[in-house]
């Protein structure tokens, strides 16, 4: 169940009782004067479908009809319509939460209302109404304007509600959320002028047909993000059969990455980089293919030729993913991870800033879930032991700032791993210290108590909300 | 893969390159003898496709389409009334049709070819072929005066513009099986069935902006023709993303085939012979572009669960070792590959191994052919080692047919032969 903060509780409950008193003037308004009513009764049903299709898709990208034809429902019929359009789909909403359910309606119904009046009050007049359906001109600037203040009006009930609710930056949504957005808009707009238009050339028939296009391009946006999801899948897969040829390091790539992506939430990095980040930080160690099994999992100390096989692992992983069209970011990334900030790190030993920003980030995240999980020769560490570590080595081996934001981002979102009460021993074969190219602190001795990092179940967590937000800034609807 | 002009002009492109060929030359020259009726208009449509052709995309499945440059012609030749240009009726011709269509292409291909990324001779001959098919169904009534007949036009002139695009789209998907079919040697019947699907994705959206567009751009003038496209920009769009990612899927899955090559498992470039092999097999056996898909993917990865043994064995040729050994290795690689959510090519690398038939019994129809025809290529690239010396070929082919009885289906090896022999021409 949703558990709402007091200040969202306030701010819902003003944003439902504006939408309802909406919706009854809106009814009224109908009701004394009907002659918009064929509008309602084509544009609603098409609205509700297409709510229905979008309820149906658990993708996060998606392409909504549901924009233009509360557009073209305040350009042929007027606010009241809109208003009525807006919250038709409310009898399929299948949203459990009740305060989900009454805010998405709310703002369909504000939204409508807000195009509709600011459409009206600059001199627009109903699209049904057109002499012989030529298009005047002087319609465009209230249709834009009017378009503008659905674009506000929405913008600023999802800031209200993240604001209160999620708790996320007003900065971030404003670059992720309203700024992305206003080319789709005007997209929407475009195509609910164009609906208005038709229905005064060939009636509703030929007005529905604009949506042909639309749904088309939806429909490859779902196999777009269904071929995405896959791909990730994909690639999961095969970095976990990349690293059961080490037993300790299970599940390493993945963390490593999520960590990563949490570093580069802190340093606000743009979402397409962030992406090319995460899967860096997946493949950043698949190039540990190319090092045989033995000197892998062997203990106790190495041969210089054994250290030269497992130093070319950064070089052998860039040259394997080499041809995937990613961005440039993300071979350096997975390239230089072993580098050090004073230059003695491999393979090329580049020093400060010389080496690429991804590397930075994928070093410290790489160090860090290298330390808190258990090795053939310790146990894991904790949190802030880790956390102190990497401060140590900040400056020589590690980048301060990607230091810095991991231990910010960690206060925001702890790391999860079991409570102490599940924690257990594990034979630990002390005496054998392995070479661990992680692990910054893998000479020095380590104390045997040991807490199991809680792999799946508790990072899926963690995950798991970073999505959430994700998306709810993606699709700009709260659900 | 490379296109040659050897592909370009296989089998069922030719017919389609000269037919467009021949009907663009009389269009143009019909026009060039008299003046160009309606000029503006003509001017504005060509304007229309010549951009289109400019923002032409790669759709999934190896098509290249210019969505937009599809409609406008569509549009063009659909085109009835048009009230701001003087008279309200337009005058113009099936011929000019072609003609302004033929020219507009051709200028928005020019940059493309200056960038060396000159667009398919067959799909531009297609969309001449179409668009003129639609100016002859539509123009004739059209001027002739028999669509002023009808009763309620409001809804029956739509209403007969989409039964024409209907049709335009039935007839452009058998043109593009018949060049598919001729470019990929595949039959004429999988091609017709894989364009038909692919038809009801944008080809939809094309024949509706089309329709849209003419009827529009009567009433609205020439803003329609922009503001119409849009819609169809945005598919457009979403499609060159889905595209796209399909690229990054392939490359991914590529990369990751040399995954055991790079771990010393398997020998270079083995997993991408087998696959280009298996897919030209495919191919020819009549398989549906999912297949081939699915039949691609285990191929590239079919030697993935070697990543399981301490000791790579020798070669990497599993064709050498005991049967129990390969199908542990085969297993292992079908239990991560179903890890990723692809079940059916799990399935597929998973069967690879079962010869394709017992001693004693009939023909195991359980085994996907897909198995079927990457136990065929592998068993042919361990033998020949990816030797493109013939003796070493011939040598390969032979063991395969030695195991015709039990091993390797006949019918696969018949025509891995034939793709053999064919490259062999071209290699040697």
């Amino acid at each position: 169940m949703l558990q709402l903060r007091p200040a969202a509780k306030v701010y819902l409950t003003v944003v439902t009782v504006g939408a309802l008193a909406a919706l009854i003037a809106a009814t009224v308004q109908i009701v004394e004067d009907p002659e918009h009513l064929s509008v309602l009764l084509v544009l609603a049903p098409i609205f509700i479908l297409s709510i229905y299709l979008k309820s149906r898709m658990t993708q996060q990208v998606d392409l909504s009809a549901n924009v233009p034809i509360l557009i073209a429902a305040y350009l042929i019929g007027g606010w009241q319509v809109a208003c009525l359009v807006g919250v038709s789909a409310v009898v399929l909403d299948r949203r459990k939460a009740l305060s989900r359910v009454l805010f998405n309606n709310a703002q369909w119904v504000l939204m409508g209302l807000a195009g509709g009046l600011i459409y009206g009050a600059m001199g627009g007049i109903s699209m049904q109404m057109l002499p012989g359906g030529g298009f005047p001109p002087s319609l465009l600037g209230p249709i834009v304007v009017s378009i503008v203040a659905v674009i506000g009006v929405n913008a600023a009930l999802m800031l209200g509600i993240l604001a209160s609710q999620e708790q996320i930056k007003a900065s971030t949504i404003w670059r992720n959320m309203v700024l992305t957005s206003v080319g789709p808009y005007f997209a929407y707009m475009l195509l609910g002028l164009l609906m208005a238009v038709l229905w005064s050339i060939g009636g509703g028939f030929a007005a529905a047909l604009v949506l042909l296009p639309l749904l088309v391009a939806r429909r490859a946006w779902n196999q777009y993000a269904e071929q995405r999801e896959a791909y990730e899948s994909t690639i999961r897969a095969l970095v976990q059969a990349v690293e059961t040829k080490d037993h300790y390091t299970r599940g390493h790539s993945e963390r490593v990455s999520r960590a990563s992506v949490l570093i580069a939430r802190i340093l606000d990095m743009r979402e397409d980089r962030v992406e090319a980040l995460r899967y860096a930080g997946i493949l950043h160690d698949v190039g540990k293919l190319g090092v045989p099994t033995r000197v892998l999992q062997k203990t106790g100390p190495l041969s210089d030729m054994e250290f030269a096989a497992i130093k070319r692992h950064p070089r052998n992983g860039t040259e394997m993913v080499r041809g995937i069209a990613f961005l440039e970011e993300a071979y350096n990334g997975i390239m230089h991870h072993h580098e050090r900030l004073d230059g003695r790190g491999y393979p090329l030993g580049l020093s400060g800033n010389d080496i690429p920003e991804f590397a930075r980030i994928i070093a410290v995240a790489d160090a860090f879930d290298s330390m808190t999980s258990t090795r053939s020769y310790r146990g894991a560490r904790d949190v802030s032991e880790a956390l102190r570590e990497l401060e140590n080595c900040a400056g020589t081996q590690f980048d301060h700032a990607m230091v810095q934001a991991l231990i910010t981002a960690l206060q925001r979102d702890p790391w999860t791993t079991v409570a102490p009460s599940e924690k257990r021993q594990v034979d630990v074969e002390l005496g054998s210290p392995t070479f661990d190219h992680d692990d910054p602190t893998a000479n020095l001795p380590t104390e045997p108590d040991v807490q199991v990092a809680a792999e799946a179940a508790a990072s899926e967590a963690l995950n798991a909300r970073m999505l959430h937000r994700r998306d709810v800034l993606r699709r700009g609807d709260w659900s | 893969m490379r296109r040659t002009w050897a592909d370009e002009f296989s089998g069922g492109s030719v017919l389609v390159v000269v037919g467009g060929l021949l009907l663009a030359v009389a269009g143009i020259a019909a026009t060039a003898s008299q003046p160009v009726l309606d000029q503006q208009i003509a001017l504005a449509f060509g304007a229309l496709i010549a951009v289109g052709e400019l923002v032409r995309v790669n759709l999934p499945g190896d098509r290249s389409a210019a969505p937009i440059g599809a409609a406008g012609g569509l549009a063009y030749a659909l085109l009835g009334d048009f009230r701001q240009a003087g008279p309200d009726d337009t005058t113009y011709g099936v011929l000019q049709v072609v003609a302004v269509t033929t020219i507009a292409i051709l200028v928005g291909a020019v940059p493309h070819m200056a960038v060396g990324q000159p667009p398919r001779l067959e799909s531009l001959a297609r969309r001449v072929l179409i668009v003129g098919f639609a100016a002859l169904l539509f123009r004739p009534l059209y001027t002739n005066g028999s669509l002023d007949g009808l009763a309620d036009p409001k809804w029956q002139l739509p209403a007969f513009m989409l039964a024409i695009v209907l049709l335009c789209g039935l007839v452009d998907a058998l043109l593009a099986a018949l060049a598919r079919s001729g470019r990929e040697r595949s039959p004429f019947t999988a091609a017709a069935r894989d364009e038909f699907g692919a038809l009801l994705g944008i080809g939809s959206a094309i024949g509706a902006t089309g329709v849209l567009i003419a009827l529009a751009a009567g009433v609205m003038g020439y803003w329609a023709l922009p503001l119409f496209a849009l819609p169809l920009l945005v598919a457009q769009f979403s499609f060159r993303r889905y595209a796209s990612i399909r690229a990054t899927y392939d490359q991914t899955i590529q990369a990751l085939s040399r995954v055991t090559e790079v771990g010393g498992y398997t020998e270079t470039g083995h997993a991408q012979r087998v696959a280009q092999l298996s897919v030209a097999v495919g191919r020819e056996m009549g398989l549906s572009e999912d297949d081939i898909k699915d039949l691609k993917y285990a191929a590239l990865m079919h030697d993935i669960g070697q990543l399981s043994l301490t000791d790579p064995i020798s070669g990497g040729a599993t064709t050498l070792i005991a049967r129990d050994e390969q199908r542990r290795i085969a297993a292992y690689g079908a239990e991560v590959i179903r890890q990723s959510g692809m079940d059916r090519v799990a399935h597929i690398v998973e069967q690879q191994t079962e010869p394709f038939r017992r001693p004693g019994q009939p023909f195991d129809a359980n085994i996907p052919v897909a198995s079927r025809i990457i136990r065929v290529a592998n068993a042919y690239d361990d033998f020949a080692g990816g030797s493109m010396e013939s003796v070493q070929r011939m040598y390969a082919l032979g063991r395969l047919r030695e195991g015709m009885a039990e091993e390797y289906d006949p019918t696969v090896v018949d025509i891995a032969s034939r793709v053999v022999e064919r490259t062999m021409l071209v290699d040697v």
